[in-house]
């Protein structure tokens, strides 16, 4: 072998010897651990940033003991270091970031760690409807309860998705009726937005009392009045439409506005007369009457 | 000589006819009673005893050792007859101070001539041949001696003492007691003198028998409560029918037309260990009725409320009654005594029980006639729409409570709710009684006043109510309150200062907001009342709007 070979030889030998060394021969005597960690939004992305050696441009990041960024290469020209996170931590919660300096391929500094917490919104109440005076909402994820607005007047808290309305609305009118959630953790969420509904409401009509069939000169049917009523449909109940429906009476019933109506004409014949208070497109119960 | 002996002949053809009669009478009795009263050919035996030849008398026959019911004893010439006897039974004879050969004789066909030797015993006496007879005393003693017919005293050997008692109301017979033991349950018996004895006649106190009031109208029996009694027994026609602790009870349901037995006893409380008393008893005959009425129902039009119902060709008349609770006002009318409609009579329907006339109700009657199905039918139509109203007369009714001669049973009443009206087909036809009751509710209800006047200053809202203007009390008066028509609470009308002299239309009640209403002030755009209370409609509702 010749001599300047085994010279090259003894190169390459040296040369896989050094890297196979410990770390620490390589460690200058600045090597700083990352410190001053903190958390910063701007336009609505999430950075963590922290101070390190000036040139020691190697880290290992990891959130939630999971690497998001190993031995990845961060240039600084003055030894401040920022990274952006958003994209971990979309989910609100509580988070531990833990940096170390790499020298390329293994920390070359302890774990340096920042916890903070990342706050959301809770989600409006969905499906939100009233039905015969019975609000209904779909469960809000991290709600610990909902709150009831109705015409910009707080009533109630509730925790299921259900709400009777009928003790705070009685009178007949349009209410607009809201619900929004509240959050199990106030620390991570903020109340959810306000769900919307407009709720008309037209206070039932009485059935009709005291009704009966009499002769007195001629056939009577009488009744006493309803309040709030603007007329009253009758008519053989076996005749009342399927879908009770004013439309539907005003095609099939007699209607006076009188509470009571001669019925000589209506050849009753031992059938049960129907009757029905209405206020516009508001229907009582039916009343029925066996006629003797 | 032989006119003697004539004499003789005669009078012993007279003793031979004599005793040829008594004993066909004696067969004739022995026949009949084999004939009919011994369908089973029950046997029987007659026979004489004798003491040293002559008849002793006063001897009992006992059947298998116990007295014949009636007792069978030998009469003053030793002869008894002792039948109804079964082939086996024993005969035997006792009289205090004797024994007897045989002492006993077994019955095995009839027998007409059965000797029987007495002895004296050792201490007795020989009544034979006239010998002197043994006597004994008897007392006869009772808490009831009014009851009670019996005579003591002392009495020869074997003596029957008959013993007679009665019941009276509120004392039952236990029993004659002789020495303490019970002897009979019988009021009425006899007791054979053998030893001195003395007899008690006993009674037991039991509830006096109710007194029985009949209704032949409404089948309905009452009686007046007695001392003592903690229910009583009812029965129709010896069943018993029902046990009650109350004082009147329907048998319109139980009872069939035609006649029947009704007796009621008193069951007595712990007092009297629960002894019942005599039966009250009542025999009744239940009429078939007329029908009732037909079609009953309201007309309510432009001229009023009526109460219309149709009577039958066969009623005279009816009785209205008018019920709200347990208040009832009725009134009996005569179809005759009534205008033929558009005329119309009065009628007055009395407080039951009858009070002051002010409490009387007056309304209207009329009627029309109608024929259905060739029946002819009355229409009556009694207008009561003067009842109700702040002005109707059971507002002026109730206005008088607190007066000094205001019916107790009216201090309940309201004015609101069911009212019940009832109908009777009334009948002067002795062969029918009245119809069954036929009713029907009218409910009237009576709306709050709504609250006026409404201010809202400083956080306070005022506002005034005329409670006057219904004509009835109001009890537990509350407020709901609403701010921008949502409902946040209900205010007692304590709460509102709301006392008996404020409920004029004049006097302002008044409620602080913040007491009811934790949000923002700013956010209020309205508050409205509704007045509320149990029995009543709410009142409309009355807003007033914030700027």
């Amino acid at each position: 072998m010749r001599k300047s070979r085994v010279w090259i030889l003894i190169f390459i030998v040296a040369l896989s010897a050094a890297f196979a060394l410990p770390q620490p021969l390589f460690v200058t005597a600045a090597a700083q651990t990352p410190h001053d960690l903190h958390i910063e939004q701007t336009d609505g992305l999430r950075f963590v940033l922290w101070s390190g050696e000036e040139g020691g441009n190697w880290f290992s990041v990891k959130l939630n003991g999971d690497f998001i960024m190993e031995n990845g290469f961060i240039w600084s020209a003055d030894g401040e270091f920022s990274l952006e996170i958003t994209d971990y931590v979309q989910t609100p919660g509580n988070y531990v970031i833990e940096i170390a300096q790499t020298d390329g391929e293994n920390p070359i500094t302890p774990f340096a760690s920042h916890t903070f917490s990342v706050s959301g919104v809770l989600e409006a109440p969905q499906a939100v409807a009233v039905d015969n005076l019975s609000l209904s909402w779909d469960a809000v994820a991290n709600a610990a309860g909902y709150t009831v607005v109705i015409n910009g007047i707080a009533v109630a808290s509730a925790t299921d998705c259900v709400f009777d309305l009928s003790r705070h609305i009685v009178i007949s009118a349009q209410y607009c009726v809201a619900v929004f959630a509240v959050p199990q953790n106030p620390d991570l969420f903020q109340n959810s937005p306000q769900a919307v509904i407009w709720y008309e409401y037209n206070a039932p009509l009485a059935a009709p009392k005291n009704a009966s069939i009499v002769y007195f000169l001629n056939t009577y049917l009488s009744w006493s009045p309803v309040l709030c009523a603007d007329g009253y449909f009758y008519g053989k109940a076996s005749d009342l439409p399927l879908s009770i429906t004013a439309a539907n009476l005003e095609a099939a019933f007699y209607y006076t506005e009188n509470n009571f109506a001669d019925i000589s004409s209506l050849s009753t014949g031992g059938a049960e007369i129907a009757l029905i208070a209405r206020r516009g497109n508001i229907l009582s119960p039916v009343t029925v009457i066996e006629a003797r | 000589m032989k006119r003697v002996c004539g004499k003789l002949n005669r009078k012993l053809w007279a003793v031979a006819l004599f005793a040829l009669v008594l004993s066909l009478i004696f067969s004739l009795a022995a026949c009949s009673t084999d004939n009919e009263q011994n369908p089973e050919n029950y046997l029987t035996v007659s026979g004489q005893i004798t003491l040293g030849g002559a008849p002793l008398a006063n001897v009992t026959v006992l059947k298998n050792g116990e007295d014949f019911l009636p007792a069978v004893f030998t009469n003053s010439h030793g002869i008894f007859l002792a039948t109804g006897l079964k082939n086996g039974d024993v005969l035997s004879f006792i009289r205090h101070g004797y024994t007897f050969s045989p002492a006993e004789h077994l019955v095995l066909s009839d027998e007409y001539d059965l000797r029987v030797t007495a002895h004296a015993a050792s201490g007795g006496d020989d009544n034979g041949g006239g010998d002197q007879l043994q006597t004994f005393s008897v007392e006869i003693t009772s808490d009831y001696p009014d009851l009670v017919d019996a005579q003591g005293g002392t009495f020869e050997d074997g003596t029957q003492i008959p013993l007679c008692a009665r019941e009276q109301d509120g004392l039952k017979f236990l029993g004659w007691f002789i020495d303490g033991e019970l002897f009979s349950s019988l009021t009425d018996c006899c007791y054979t003198l053998l030893q001195n004895a003395s007899v008690e006649a006993r009674f037991v106190e039991v509830p006096l028998a109710p007194h029985l009031e009949w209704s032949v109208q409404t089948l309905t029996l009452c009686w007046q409560a007695v001392s003592g009694a903690a229910s009583y027994n009812i029965h129709i026609d010896g069943e018993l029918f029902a046990q009650t602790e109350n004082l009147c009870v329907s048998l319109d349901r139980a009872l069939s037309d035609g006649e029947h037995q009704i007796a009621v006893e008193a069951v007595g409380n712990e007092e009297f260990s629960g002894g019942i008393s005599h039966p009250a008893q009542l025999t009744i005959d239940v009429k078939p009725r007329v029908l009732g009425a037909k079609n009953i129902g309201f007309l309510q039009n432009y001229d009023g409320k009526f109460l219309i119902f149709e009577l039958g060709s066969d009623a005279d008349g009816f009785s209205l009654k008018i019920i709200k609770n347990n208040i009832e006002w009725g009134a009996d009318a005569l179809l005759c005594d009534i205008l033929e409609y558009p005329q119309s009579s009065e009628l007055t329907l009395s407080l039951v029980p009858q009070a002051a006339e002010e409490f009387n109700l007056n309304l209207f009657a009329s009627f029309v006639e109608r024929q259905e199905n060739g029946e002819d039918l009355t229409v009556v139509a009694v207008q009561f729409d003067g009842l109700f109203g702040a002005d109707g007369l059971i507002a002026e009714i109730l206005n008088r409570g607190g007066t000094p001669d205001f019916p107790e049973p009216l201090s309940g009443l309201k004015l609101t709710g069911a009212y019940q009206f009832q109908v009777t087909a009334l009948t002067s036809d002795e062969n029918f009684r009245d119809s069954a009751a036929e009713s029907i509710e009218f409910e009237h209800e009576v709306r709050l006043p709504t609250p006026a006047s409404l201010v809202f200053s400083d956080g306070t809202l005022t506002f005034a109510i005329d409670l006057n203007s219904i004509g009835a009390q109001v009890d537990d008066l509350f407020f709901e309150l609403f701010v921008n028509n949502v409902k946040i609470a209900e205010v007692s009308a304590d709460e509102c200062e709301l006392s008996p002299e404020l409920q004029s239309p004049t006097a302002d009640h008044s409620l602080t907001l913040s007491s009811y209403f934790s949000g923002d002030l700013g956010d209020v755009t309205s508050l409205s009342l509704i007045a509320s209370a149990p029995d009543f409609l709410c009142s409309l509702s009355a807003t007033i709007e914030i700027n």
